[in-house]
């Protein structure tokens, strides 16, 4: 009897807990009225290639980073590199740095390479992600060594080595790295507004800055659509993104 | 390339005198720094916001965990819902806060902000260590006639110390994030003075182009949570 009671408080909270995590969005979709949705998506002239913009940044870095972390996990786990431990710490205090302190360095980077303001501004620093190596390292980890030897004997091509053996084994893991680092990519917001100065390359997610009087009250419709692109990923790949950032450690 | 080689060059710009002038300084940027009243503030309110945010961050993110993994499938199916949070674009989730909040005095909404966006983190994390815990272990617990509280206390906190420890981290840093929400909350480089963290000294310092202030600041953040992040390995090892 005091068991049920017990478990049927804890549900109880739980519940509670959910419903405070999905307040906030319901809260907005009420206050958004349909005629900012048909001002937004049919008048306003300005909303599209942000919107096109966002999405093409967050696609390029959700699959330009899951392809990079999972070659350079790949070659940091299984390459038998003398220094792994260092090469570890320092992507963790990288990945665990505020992106103001690596604004900077990120700046001066691109700056002397030559590519501010242009689209590779925005991508290549993503792509780079030291938290996405990361988690794919720590994922690989966990995947036996015999699987990687096995192929080793069959076949002496990397590539096939990689695309027959690796991927199948990490596709959970590069499908987490994939929504999570698409999810970053869709949410910058001081990258854009330091790297780039052209209006026509900016994401959709500074447009506060770049809106008008009187349009204030479109900023819930325009959440409300950035949130779309976001809910379907998370809907079809939960459970990987679960999987894949419970494995995060130190 | 995009991070280490590019820190280097900003070790240099901290100790030259500016941009034009390249003559050697030593520390004198550094005592400008500390010295800086806003610096000092920023500092503060930083420290305020980790005092205050990672012991609930790491209390919720322990206890919801236990609570999501005892309740079977509905525990299960809810636990789902956390890290949506994490997902979604902070304009929207901002937006909506400030709807639910609307001015009040104090840094409490980005306080809140900062627990529900990471929770789902802390709450996957822990959860996915507590259920490497053996089952056996609990029941056995149980037999000995162990209550709720004796028995998460001896056997889970041990158990998880590892991965609760990279929560409490992983709490700090988050602290150092949410500059981005705090600015669309507030929606100006000069919030009110409670709230302004590090962060802030730090972007409008990159604003003004005073990348000396900023190289150092950068530094000094850099150098505290290495020390931080390394003495925390050191310990739960």
């Amino acid at each position: 009897m005091k068991k049920q009671f017990g478990k049927i408080v804890a549900v109880f909270v739980l519940f509670l807990v959910s419903a405070a995590l999905i307040l906030p969005v319901v809260f907005m979709v009420c206050k958004a009225a349909p005629k900012d949705f048909y001002l937004l998506l049919i008048e306003k002239f300005w909303f599209y290639p942000k919107f096109w913009n966002s999405l093409f940044y967050a696609a390029g870095i959700g699959a330009g980073a899951s392809l990079l972390s999972l070659l350079a996990a790949f070659g940091l786990t299984k390459g038998g590199f003398r220094h792994g431990k260092i090469i570890f710490f320092l992507l963790l205090l990288l990945m665990l740095m505020p992106l103001q302190t690596t604004l900077l360095p990120n700046y001066i980077g691109l700056r002397d390479l030559g590519i501010l303001d242009t689209r590779s501004a925005l991508l290549l620093p993503m792509i780079c992600s030291p938290f996405a190596i990361y988690l794919m390292c720590r994922y690989m980890e966990g995947v036996p060594d015999e699987n990687w030897e096995a192929a080793r004997l069959e076949t002496d091509s990397l590539f096939r080595i990689l695309f027959h053996v690796v991927f199948p084994q990490m596709r959970a893991c590069v499908a987490a790295v994939f929504v999570f680092m698409f999810a970053e990519g869709f949410n910058m917001i001081e990258q854009p507004m330091y790297y780039l100065k052209q209006d026509k390359l900016k994401p959709l997610s500074i447009i506060t800055d770049s809106m008008q009087a009187g349009e204030e009250k479109l900023i819930y419709a325009i959440g409300i659509v950035c949130m779309i692109p976001l809910l379907f990923l998370y809907g079809f790949y939960e459970e990987e993104l679960t999987d894949g950032l419970g494995r995060l450690k130190m | 390339m995009f991070y280490f080689l590019p820190f280097l060059k900003v070790i240099y710009y901290s100790f030259i005198k500016g941009q034009y002038q390249k003559s050697f300084v030593g520390f004198a940027n550094y005592i400008a720094v500390l010295k800086n009243t806003y610096f000092q503030m920023a500092c503060l309110n930083t420290l305020l916001m980790i005092a205050f945010c990672v012991p609930v961050f790491l209390a919720a993110a322990v206890l919801l965990s236990i609570l999501y993994c005892g309740s079977g499938a509905v525990g299960n199916f809810l636990r789902k819902l956390t890290i949506l949070p994490l997902l979604l674009p902070s304009v929207s989730v901002v937006a909506a806060f400030a709807l639910l909040f609307g001015k009040i005095e104090s840094p409490l909404p980005v306080y809140i902000l900062y627990l529900w966006k990471y929770l789902g983190m802390g709450i996957v994390i822990v959860s996915s260590a507590l259920t490497a815990v053996e089952p056996q272990l609990y029941e056995a617990a149980r037999m000995d006639g162990a209550g709720f509280w004796q028995m998460h206390g001896r056997i889970t906190l041990p158990l998880c110390a590892r991965p609760i420890g990279f929560t409490a981290v992983l709490g700090v840093v988050y602290c150092f994030r949410t500059f981005r929400e705090s600015y669309l909350y507030y929606g100006s480089n000069y919030p009110p003075d409670y709230s302004y963290t590090l962060q802030y000294y730090m972007n409008n310092q990159f604003l003004k182009l005073n990348y000396q202030s900023m190289a150092v600041s950068s530094i000094l953040v850099t150098l505290t949570l290495a020390v931080f992040i390394a003495l925390c390995m050191k310990r739960t090892k």
